[in-house]
């Protein structure tokens, strides 16, 4: 008899459990407005404008025999503001009739007014809801981030994908900064450190008036406020002192006709920042290696042998160290932010010493002793020795 | 009222079977008429009990009768080894004709039947019993004893291919519903006295055999024993399958889980013999039980042996993998997609999107319903004649669910999920009945509580898992409690070379072999160089 009321008992509890809390947070895939990517304004009267690019599931089916037609854009723009971010987010419904779903989005864009305003509102709000994913995309609009969302893709039926192409592909060229959500707080929650954003701007382009979305450069901001933009060589050489160069093109004259030129495609890189004590001062050595290969070259010298090799790593190493001095002179002695992260290499390397100078860091940096050694190499050079013959 | 009345009603039944069995045990007369007439009595009603009254050796005052049913003997056997010997041979015994009377019976018993089964019967209940499990009884007048001659012989299907347990690489042999066969096919891959066969009946309508295998230098004699214990318990009317005794034997009645095995091969059963396992022959069905049942048993299958270890040991991956995805895959796809649509990755969040997009039912109403209909047109297409069968499947698979999803009331995704689900769900034969109702149980969970349902809903599982034992096995043995040696055939199939020693808990004689690793003697190897 015990067994028997024990095991209604447990029905009766399981079921109230079951039962009460119903399906609850259960939501429809069709109730949601997915979002791909959200654009954020400030305007004149510090109201926030939000602009996201909601998914049109309907429009992006795979063109059946029904005929689901090609040509319709995938993504329905829609803008709302507010005092708040969670109030424009919210006061969408008001246009939407479906509540934004943001955890999809893939790219962030801040309008320039509101990163020189800062960003933390807007960090604040993704990082506090827990359905948003640290891998979402960052970016900073030169001028408006609604024009960046209302900017359309020749390539993808979802613009906000065409954006995340660009930026998980800046590798390829090195132009241009990718950092996600989590990169961002972390570079703007450190002590020394201060985030550099990719930049993205709407061009006209050329001839005709179309414009497009280009990803190139970066932003520079002085913990959570835009102060300034690096151009894209200088954002190389932010990129080579961060190791983050993936790929990358660097041209170099032809040790003979200097107005010929070669193209060296980067294949590797490897960078070391080491800090150092001497006599009580802090002085630094940006170590970078450099591997690569030859990709082009306009002139027709056979390069293709050891002492010429030797002269064409000489003057890659000239060209990367450029673009990296470039960089600290704009870091030291326009901006005198540490961009470059020696504070925290500091930190690692002489924990003692850091405790002494990170409250006057600001002004220690811009004096800071920096060398930089480029380690250049050249390995292959291609299925080609030289034209030479064919002259 | 009536539940008292039903309580009350089986101890006066038992109580007059025993005074029924008791009338029964009555010994045989020492004439013929009298022992005829009692036992055509007692089939009285029965065309098909046949009575032949002759006389022995032409001598009519030695009266004898036959009794036998028809169709249960060899009618070739009655008259070669019965009628023959005893109308016609006894006449050239001269000393048979004087013979006194009380060793005539053992005269007979040993001089004049040709038969290899001939058992004496003193009572009228141990010759009914005999004539009903297709003996023939010889009631000789003036004699307390009759004899019983081993006559068996009915019309039984032959030794064929079991349909259940297709292999490519294998014997092809199955048991069938004659037990003796069936013990045959068994003694015939296990050529070890040590090979014990006992018996007992079953039923007290069916009467049915029941016999237990095992192999006395292996097994472990506690399993025989609760063996033994639990089948002496049964008190039921009829025994028609082997499933009635697994019901009624098993550990865990309420679990899903089956905890006794069983199998249509006679290689599979020898192999689990000589793990130390117990087999459970019934008269009737060619399914043997095999007991203790764990949970990898279902995941192992008999060409993994036969075949190379390598593909093995990928194909035993397939099965866990296809366990999950049977069990799993539509709670999960539900869970996700109305509860953490976060977790989808971007593109086929759209994809999935765009396919629900103007489906009316939310997703778990969709998978409840397709799971449903995949269950109807399974067991439609299992009882249905094979070319009815074959239609059946066209029309519910192909025309149902596309038409289900032109017409909008189900998402594509939803189909796939569900026909990868149900093909998963054969790939563990053993188990198939199981994983459907974990299936259901799962959905539930996830529909009600998303993930953290379906976390409850799999802790639940386990914990009861855990707890389960076969015969005082611990059902998932020899994961918890890990036995080393024995995970060597639990994710993998390890060659023959590396198993050495017999699962730790099932049997007592440890070690099965020492074969090394194979490689080239060494002459052979010299006279290559």
């Amino acid at each position: 008899m015990r067994g028997k009321s024990g095991v209604v008992f447990l029905l009766l509890i399981l079921s109230v459990i079951l039962l009460t809390t119903g399906c609850w947070n259960r939501k429809e895939l069709d109730r949601l407005a997915i979002v791909a990517a959200v654009g954020i304004d400030k305007g004149e009267d510090q109201k926030i404008t939000l602009t996201v690019q909601v998914i049109k599931p309907e429009a992006l089916k795979r063109p059946s025999s029904e005929g689901g037609s090609g040509k319709e854009k995938g993504v329905w723009i829609i803008k709302s503001s507010g005092n708040t971010i969670f109030d424009a987010v919210r006061n969408f419904v008001e246009k939407s009739g479906r509540k934004l779903f943001l955890p999809h989005t893939m790219v962030i864009v801040i309008g320039e007014k509101m990163a020189k305003d800062g960003v933390i509102p807007v960090i604040d709000w993704f990082l506090r809801d827990h359905e948003m994913r640290l891998q979402t995309w960052v970016l900073v609009a030169q001028g408006e981030a609604s024009e960046v969302i209302k900017g359309d893709s020749g390539l993808e039926k979802i613009p906000a994908s065409h954006l995340e192409r660009m930026i998980e592909d800046y590798g390829a060229l090195s132009k241009s900064v990718s950092s996600n959500l989590m990169e961002v707080t972390n570079m703007i929650t450190c002590q020394s450190s201060h985030p550099v954003i990719g930049r993205i701007s709407k061009n006209k382009s050329g001839q005709d008036d179309e414009e497009e979305l280009i990803l190139k450069g970066a932003g520079v901001f002085r913990k959570d406020r835009l102060i300034g933009w690096l151009n894209p060589f200088e954002t190389r050489g932010y990129l080579w002192i961060k190791g983050k160069v993936k790929s990358g093109v660097i041209t170099i004259p032809c040790p003979e006709h200097p107005d010929q030129l070669i193209s060296l495609e980067i294949i590797k890189s490897k960078t070391k920042v080491k800090p150092r004590l001497e006599m009580g001062m802090l002085k630094y050595t940006i170590e970078v290696d450099v591997n690569s290969n030859l990709g082009e070259q306009m002139c027709t010298e056979d390069l293709a042998n050891p002492e010429m090799i030797a002269v064409l790593e000489d003057e890659q190493r000239q060209a990367v160290e450029k673009e990296i001095v470039a960089l600290i002179r704009k870091a030291q002695e326009e901006y005198k932010l540490d961009i470059l992260g020696l504070g925290e290499a500091t930190m690692r390397e002489f924990p003692k010493e850091w405790n002494k100078v990170k409250e006057q860091w600001a002004e220690e940096f811009p004096q800071a002793e920096v060398e930089v050694k480029v380690n250049s190499r050249l390995s292959l050079t291609g299925m080609l020795k030289s034209l030479k013959t064919l002259k | 009222m009536e539940f008292g009345q039903k309580k009350h009603q089986p101890p006066t039944n038992k109580t007059k079977i025993l005074k029924s069995t008791l009338a029964e045990s009555v010994d045989l007369d020492s004439r013929l008429e009298v022992n005829l007439s009692q036992i055509k009595e007692r089939f009285k009603g029965s065309v098909d009990v046949a009575y032949r009254e002759f006389s022995l050796g032409f001598d009519l005052n030695k009266k004898a009768g036959l009794i036998y049913i028809d169709g249960l003997v060899s009618s070739e056997i009655t008259n070669t080894s019965i009628l023959k010997p005893l109308m016609f041979e006894l006449l050239q015994n001269e000393e048979l004709k004087n013979m006194v009377q009380g060793n005539l019976v053992e005269k007979i018993k040993n001089c004049a039947l040709p038969n290899s089964s001939v058992r004496e019967a003193k009572t009228f209940q141990e010759v009914i019993d005999g004539i009903l499990f297709g003996d023939t009884a010889l009631l000789l007048d003036d004699f307390h004893t009759a004899l019983l001659i081993g006559t068996r012989g009915w019309e039984a299907r032959g030794v064929d291919e079991p349909v259940t347990e297709a292999v490519v690489r294998g014997p092809r042999e199955g048991f069938t519903e004659t037990i003796g066969v069936n013990t045959a096919l068994l003694r015939r891959k296990i050529k070890n006295e040590e090979l014990r066969i006992e018996s007992l009946n079953l039923g007290r309508q069916t009467k049915t055999q029941v016999y237990i295998a095992y192999i006395a230098g292996i097994v472990n004699k506690k399993i025989v024993t609760e063996v033994k214990k639990r089948l002496q318990r049964i008190d039921i009317d009829a025994i028609l399958e082997s499933g009635y005794i697994e019901q009624l034997i098993e550990d865990a009645p309420t679990s899903i889980f089956p905890t006794i095995g069983n199998t249509e091969k006679p290689d599979i059963l020898a192999a689990k013999l000589l793990e130390g396992r117990v087999g459970i022959f019934v008269d009737g069905t060619p399914f043997v039980l095999t007991v203790p049942y764990l949970l990898i048993e279902g995941f192992q299958s008999a060409e993994d042996y036969y075949s190379r270890p390598y593909y093995s040991t990928v194909l035993r991956m397939i099965r866990y993998t296809a366990f999950f995805i049977s069990v799993l895959f539509p709670a999960l796809y539900v869970a996700l997609q109305s509860f953490h649509p976060e977790m989808i990755p971007t593109s086929l969040l759209i994809s999935m999107a765009g396919a629900r997009e103007g489906v009316p039912f939310p997703a778990y109403i969709e998978a409840f319903g397709m799971g449903v209909a995949f269950e109807i047109m399974r067991e439609a297409g299992v009882r249905m004649p094979r070319p009815i069968g074959q239609s059946v499947s066209i029309v519910g698979s192909l025309v149902l669910g596309q038409a289900a999803v032109s017409a909008g009331i189900v998402s594509n995704p939803m189909v796939i999920v569900v026909a990868l689900t149900a093909i998963a769900g054969f790939v563990v034969t053993a188990l198939t009945d199981t994983m459907a109702l974990m299936r259901l149980f799962f959905l539930f969970c996830a529909a009600s509580l998303g993930f953290f349902g379906l976390l409850m809903g799999m802790l639940f599982i386990n914990i009861h898992l855990m707890k389960l034992r076969s015969f005082g096995i611990p059902y998932l043995y020899p994961m918890a409690p890990m036995n080393f040696e024995e995970l060597k055939d639990v994710f993998i199939r390890a060659p023959f070379w590396t198993r050495i020693f017999r699962p730790g808990l099932l049997s007592k004689n440890q070690v099965r072999g020492s074969s090394s690793k194979p490689s080239p003697s060494k002459n052979q190897r010299n006279e290559e160089s």
